[in-house]
């Protein structure tokens, strides 16, 4: 049985780079059409129901971020990747914010559109052009990972933090938090344990119990402290 | 105040020395501690004298403590008396592995005199912790830090091994001198893939992150660094 090719519809005010779009992503194996505004960009979507929509941010003021919300109102699950000549910080996180899945810089660079594209497509051809995934050489390899969370309740032994991800019981870790300065504790980093996870459906978050690690009795003295204060002021 | 005072605790442990210290700390407080070198001994003894709190290592010679959490789970008496494993600082696995056998909670050696009394108290629900519930829309942030790997890299993203299981598309950061300087990610944003992270082995997850918002001049610094690897 013949497999269908995945089907992508872009938007992007430049007829000339809309023409170069159509060709790259023709020969990547995929069905594109182009559009040159958002009006042409929505009715051609309602009509086809893409794979993937390809979004200029620059159609004109805040078009971009707008159609990025206006497509997601209709279907929270079809691939959003904005395509942009600016490379501007809060221009990536407002795409993001909107829905958008991923954001590539112009002026393309066909591995780098082909390697994105087969996240979220499949093609033999994306294959055959995606980029190289390489193992890092020995001693370059450690990294620290950082993720937000927001804490939730403090107690003498530990925190009540709440994230998006899970993070299983008995994780070493250390916590970050401007409140441990507020407490009076020298460091603005605690090294914690997680001693229980839970996921929260109100929320769709995980919360985690992460208990101090290697307390003493300076640190237990301060928590104990700035709780006594605390927990009079709200009683 | 001698939060201990009257309880009796059993601690099974076979090196003297973590039996004295625990002892001497837990005195202390006012408790009883009762010394066992061996489970067999540890067992004979709770038969005779029910002690309020038991104290175990789980790294013993012979029976170790997941002998003795499997033998408490088979008694209906025993199950009551709250356990607390003792366990050496690198074995985080053992101690999952012991807290899904029943174990109350652990206390990783070496420990402090602070830590071994507010998990003792803790168990025996001696001292009352005060908790702060910060109210909505004061709660304050956090970054979550923790040590993670790069297995695998390429000009749009890389896969990561960590001990967290990262939801979908959410947002991270990560940063390693290699990382920021050699292949010019510090200021790149970074995302989960939508793909779901895999559970690889011993409680590690391997999470595909992607680049978000790179263009050409990042992948050619990406592309030479990676050549040079090779």
């Amino acid at each position: 049985m013949k497999r269908l090719k995945p089907s992508v519809l872009a938007v992007d005010d430049d007829v000339m780079f809309r023409k170069v779009l159509e060709a790259v992503l023709g020969r990547l194996g995929m069905i594109v059409k182009t559009t040159a505004n958002e009006k042409e960009f929505m009715s051609g979507f309602n009509r086809i129901r893409p794979d993937l929509c390809l979004i200029d941010l620059q159609l004109g003021g805040q078009s971009g971020f707008d159609l990025i919300k206006k497509i997601r109102e209709i279907d929270a699950a079809v691939s959003v990747v904005v395509i942009s000549g600016s490379e501007e910080e809060s221009a990536v996180a407002h795409a993001l914010e909107a829905g958008a899945n991923d954001f590539i810089l112009k002026p393309l660079d066909k591995t780098l559109l082909a390697s994105k594209l087969s996240r979220f497509i499949n093609t033999e051809e994306l294959i055959e052009h995606t980029a190289e995934f390489v193992s890092p050489p020995q001693g370059n390899t450690e990294v620290l990972l950082h993720l937000e969370a927001t804490i939730e309740a403090i107690d003498e032994l530990g925190v009540t933090c709440i994230g998006k991800s899970l993070i299983p019981k008995g994780t070493v870790l250390k916590l970050s938090s401007g409140i441990f300065q507020e407490i009076g504790l020298e460091a603005q980093e605690v090294l914690v344990s997680i001693t229980n996870t839970w996921y929260d459906a109100k929320s769709n978050a995980y919360g985690a119990y992460a208990e101090f690690d290697g307390v003493d009795l300076e640190f237990l003295q301060r928590i104990r402290a700035w709780l006594g204060q605390k927990c009079s002021r709200s009683s | 105040m001698a939060f201990l005072t009257d309880k009796d605790i059993l601690i099974i442990d076979d090196a003297p020395d973590i039996r004295l210290l625990a002892q001497r700390i837990l005195e202390g407080d006012g408790a009883h501690v009762f010394h066992a070198d061996h489970v067999d001994a540890g067992i004979d003894f709770i038969s005779k004298k029910s002690p309020h709190l038991i104290l175990v290592d789980l790294n013993m010679p012979s029976k170790s403590g997941f002998d003795f959490l499997n033998y408490r789970l088979s008694s209906e008496a025993v199950k009551l008396i709250p356990s607390l494993v003792l366990s050496g600082l690198n074995d985080r696995i053992s101690v999952s592995k012991a807290i899904s056998l029943g174990a109350n909670d652990y206390i990783l050696k070496p420990f402090s005199a602070a830590l071994l009394l507010q998990k003792v108290r803790k168990a025996l629900k001696l001292a009352s912790f005060q908790n702060y519930h910060f109210p909505e829309g004061e709660r304050p942030s956090a970054t979550i830090l923790v040590k993670a790997e790069v297995v695998r890299i390429s000009e749009t993203g890389l896969k990561l091994e960590s001990p967290i299981r990262i939801s979908p598309e959410e947002n991270v950061e990560i940063h390693a001198r290699f990382l920021d300087e050699d292949l010019g990610c510090k200021d790149v944003k970074m995302r989960a893939a939508k793909v779901p992270a895999r559970y690889q082995m011993e409680g590690r997850y391997l999470t595909e992150i992607n680049f978000i918002g790179v263009g050409d001049a990042f992948s050619r610094q990406v592309r030479q660094t990676l050549r040079n690897w090779k």
